[in-house]
């Protein structure tokens, strides 16, 4: 290929392309899921006698943190397929995993601290799952800074392929250190909650009525939606460098 | 034809010893490193006698890990910066034995550095360490944290500021074995019946396996050109 | 996907009720914490396995998939599409609505009270009020607009029940886990006696009052705090709230027997012409004294108990709420946002390389 052609076609894949049927629909459906969440978890649910309005992020908290579950797994799935096929575009969706994950575990962390003002009445305690739901975050950004600091091509993705795999265990830490470590005062709203869990609440009807769309939709069409857009921004943000790169090397 | 693995990860071991043993640079900075840690510990935290108990497996643990990391990145820098890395990569010889004789050296290193801290902290902290399951909970323990900080300090070689980086990217994916290894060693320090620690000593050896099979399969790609 | 799971979750549920008195927990003692959750653990599970499955089979069958297929994105420009999204909102909200919690709660605007059935219920916009005419018993829970609990109580008592109050003929003061309340004992006349149990909320009291007017009989109720290092035991605490009362003595005890009922495991003691029970719970011992014909007594023990026990008033945290609200929405606009500008930014990179290509030739 000569080098103009080569700039015709870097350019031609830096320009926006039009989105994707199944993107666009995909796009519409989770923002009005979005707001059907919303509208079932803020005004149709109950209100909890006991923890008051409040109560009511839960149905942002907890689907937060499985949504950022399903972004890091997809993490680790684009990892191993990357350095199984070698195929960029796998790379790049282990990379929106991290990103949109970070969002979303920051959303939990948030949440969770806002909440636990007045039901636990600090903003936070080093409690096992607190403690670790804060390391994977960390352990992400991470991920990002090393991204930054590796300059090779090639290498950034193999590498951070390997960091995204192993990055993971702080995410099943997070998952089952209530099962392990029992002296936590998270509750567990599935499940046994822990002896000395403080400011649980019942999973009423009313509340898994609300619970389980939000769940599915941040477990599912909100991590994939956020990454699909964001590895159409990366596709375009490589060519560009690769522009770049080329435009000088003439 | 490519030089035998177990010859290959021999050899590697075995250079490593000899350099240690003619500059003995690694492992006095590491011992010298843990020492101080040991130290600084016991005044930072006032240690008496009921705190001691609680927090002296702690301790343990994070004074292991930062000379570990210390070890890790120095034994790889060495490696990386003479050129030496790239040769044995030319080298007939398969990438996992590559890894696996930079494994076992740093792991001897960080070993030998956690028997020697071992007496030392039963001086110090006047409570008896050298306890059979203790000495094997650091020997499995320090076998994960040298597998995963090898293949991490091989990643974060080619970064920019990479003794900086090794710390951040190790500590976070270390979590799982600090987290057992902390919950076997504090009770089997306070002489806790078997059955509240053999869980955690065998979680410990569960999440080590993994680590070492995870860095075995992925070894490879880190090892690239 | 909404209208096919969502009645089955809810099936599964249903018979959960909340407060369950058929796994034979006793929901007023317990209501201070409500009962964490774990009768419906398993149904939750294999409703959600379900539920999966459900949406997993809708899916499959789904002509959206086959239709989006086939008409490559077409299926999006028509406008029957787009009724489906007012119909989903709409059958998830009355679905949602059907099936709310079933707390046997009267909640008014300021606190909670737990219903009690089998009362006549004369609950009204900010009281709770709950009547038995068999027993010529009231219990009543009410936010008085006084700071100050003896004067908020007779006030209360005056304008619910007409008393005209003189002191009261016993008065203390326990610590529960929800502040200091006042223990007041009065009666207004010969026939009716009044027990209440004022703390303050705010500028506002709160007053929990029991009041019997059996001409057959005089029944009062109290708490008394556990004092000492150890806890003593129902016998004992009804035998000093009987000395403290000055009513009867100790040495009349005829006969102890246990009783287990929805407010607690009470003891009861019967005497010479007078009917005792006492419950200790807390920190606290719970006490109610009969004399004459008071056979209604653990009937009535137990409601004004469940009434003292089961009051709580629910936080107000919606600013908490709007904060974490607005901030799960700013990090999620910052990561929106963030596709934006890098977007923009590719797009100003493309100029310039173009424009810097134009100079150049």
């Amino acid at each position: 290929m000569t080098a103009k052609t080569k700039v015709l076609s870097l350019r031609q894949s830096a320009e926006a392309t039009p989105m994707p049927a199944l993107l666009k629909l995909l796009t519409i459906v989770t923002l009005v899921g979005f707001c059907i969440t919303l509208v079932l978890g803020l005004l149709v649910a109950g209100t909890d006698i006991q923890q008051g309005e409040i109560q009511r992020i839960f149905y942002i908290h907890m689907p937060s943190f499985f949504g950022a579950f399903t972004a890091f797994g997809l993490t680790v799935v684009g990892g191993i397929l990357y350095l199984w096929r070698k195929s960029e575009g796998w790379d790049r969706i282990a990379l929106a995993g991290v990103e949109v994950g970070l969002a979303f575990a920051l959303i939990n962390l948030v949440t969770g601290a806002i909440w636990a003002r007045p039901i636990w009445n600090t903003w936070w305690t080093w409690d096992p799952r607190l403690t670790s739901a804060a390391i994977m975050a960390l352990t992400y950004a991470a991920y990002l800074m090393l991204r930054a600091g590796i300059e090779d091509e090639a290498r950034k993705r193999s590498f951070m392929s390997v960091y995204g795999i192993f990055a993971f265990t702080s995410v099943l830490v997070t998952l089952f250190i209530i099962r392990v470590v029992p002296e936590t005062i998270h509750p567990v709203i599935v499940g046994a909650s822990p002896q000395n869990a403080q400011g649980g609440f019942e999973a009423t009807s009313g509340v898994v009525m609300a619970l389980i769309p939000s769940l599915l939709l941040w477990l599912t069409l909100m991590p994939i939606t956020l990454i699909w857009h964001r590895v159409r921004i990366e596709r375009r943000l490589e060519a560009v460098n690769r522009l770049k790169m080329q435009i000088l090397s003439e | 034809m490519k030089t035998p693995f177990r010859t290959a990860v021999l050899a590697i071991v075995g250079k490593d010893l000899r350099a240690e043993i003619r500059s003995r640079e690694l492992l006095s900075v590491m011992a010298i490193f843990a020492v101080l840690c040991i130290l600084v510990f016991s005044f930072a935290l006032e240690l008496d006698r009921g705190a001691r108990e609680e927090a002296i497996s702690g301790v343990l643990w994070v004074t292991l890990v930062f000379a570990s990391l210390l070890g890790f990145n120095r034994s790889l820098a060495l490696e990386g910066d003479q050129g030496n890395l790239d040769a044995m990569l030319l080298a007939p010889v398969s990438r996992s034995a590559i890894f696996f004789g930079k494994l076992l050296s740093n792991y001897l290193f960080t070993l030998i550095v956690a028997l020697v801290i071992l007496p030392l902290m039963t001086v110090i902290y006047n409570s008896n360490l050298l306890k059979g399951w203790l000495i094997l909970t650091t020997v499995v323990g320090v076998f994960g944290f040298s597998s995963i900080g090898t293949l991490l300090a091989m990643l974060t070689l080619h970064t920019r500021s990479r003794e900086a980086m090794l710390p951040i990217a190790m500590l976070p994916v270390a979590l799982p074995l600090l987290l057992t290894a902390v919950r076997a060693s504090t009770n089997i320090l306070n002489d806790a019946p078997a059955r509240e620690w053999l869980l955690w000593l065998q979680l410990l050896a569960a999440v080590t396996l993994i680590y070492l099979a995870l860095c075995w399969l992925l070894c490879g790609f880190v090892l690239e050109e | 996907m909404m209208r096919s799971f969502l009645p089955l979750v809810s099936l599964k549920l249903a018979r959960h009720s909340t407060c369950g008195e058929e796994n034979g927990r006793n929901c007023p003692s317990d209501s201070k914490k409500i009962t964490p959750f774990d009768g419906s653990r398993h149904s939750i599970h294999t409703s959600f396995v379900g539920a999966t499955y459900q949406v997993a089979r809708v899916l499959g069958r789904s002509r959206w998939i086959t239709a989006l297929k086939r008409t490559n994105g077409t299926v999006l420009r028509q406008y029957r599409t787009s009724l489906l999204i007012p119909i989903l909102i709409f059958a998830s909200v009355i679905l949602a609505q059907g099936d709310q919690d079933t707390v046997p709660y009267i909640q008014s605007s300021a606190f909670n009270a737990p219903l009690l059935e089998g009362w006549n219920n004369q609950s009204g916009d900010d009281f709770a009020q709950f009547h038995s005419a068999e027993d010529h018993a009231t219990i009543r829970t009410a936010l008085v607009e006084i700071d100050e609990p003896v004067a908020a109580a007779a006030s209360d008592l005056r304008r619910a029940f007409g008393f005209d109050l003189e002191e009261p003929i016993y008065q203390d003061k326990v610590n529960l886990a929800d502040g200091t309340w006042n223990v007041l004992l009065y009666e207004p006349d010969a026939v009716a006696s009044a027990s209440v149990m004022a703390r303050r909320a705010g500028s506002q009291t709160v007053v929990i009052s029991f009041v019997e007017s059996d001409p057959e009989a005089r029944i009062l109720m109290l708490a008394i705090a556990q004092t000492g290092d150890t806890r003593e035991d129902a016998a004992t605490e009804i035998d000093l709230a009987l000395s403290l009362l000055a009513s009867n003595n100790a040495a009349d005890l005829v006969e102890t027997t246990a009783l287990s009922l929805p407010s607690g495991e009470w003891t009861r003691v019967v005497g010479d012409g007078f009917l005792a029970m006492g419950m200790v719970f807390g920190n606290d011992s719970y006490i109610a004294v009969g004399e004459g014909e008071a056979e209604s007594l653990p009937k009535l023990a137990d409601a004004y108990n469940r009434s003292v026990l089961g009051f709580f008033v629910t936080p107000d945290n919606s600013g908490y709420l709007a904060l974490a609200l607005t901030a799960s929405f700013a990090i999620l606009a910052l990561l929106i946002l963030s596709y934006f500008w890098r977007s923009r930014n590719i797009q100003k990179d493309l100029q310039l390389i173009e424009s810097l290509n134009q100079t150049d030739s």
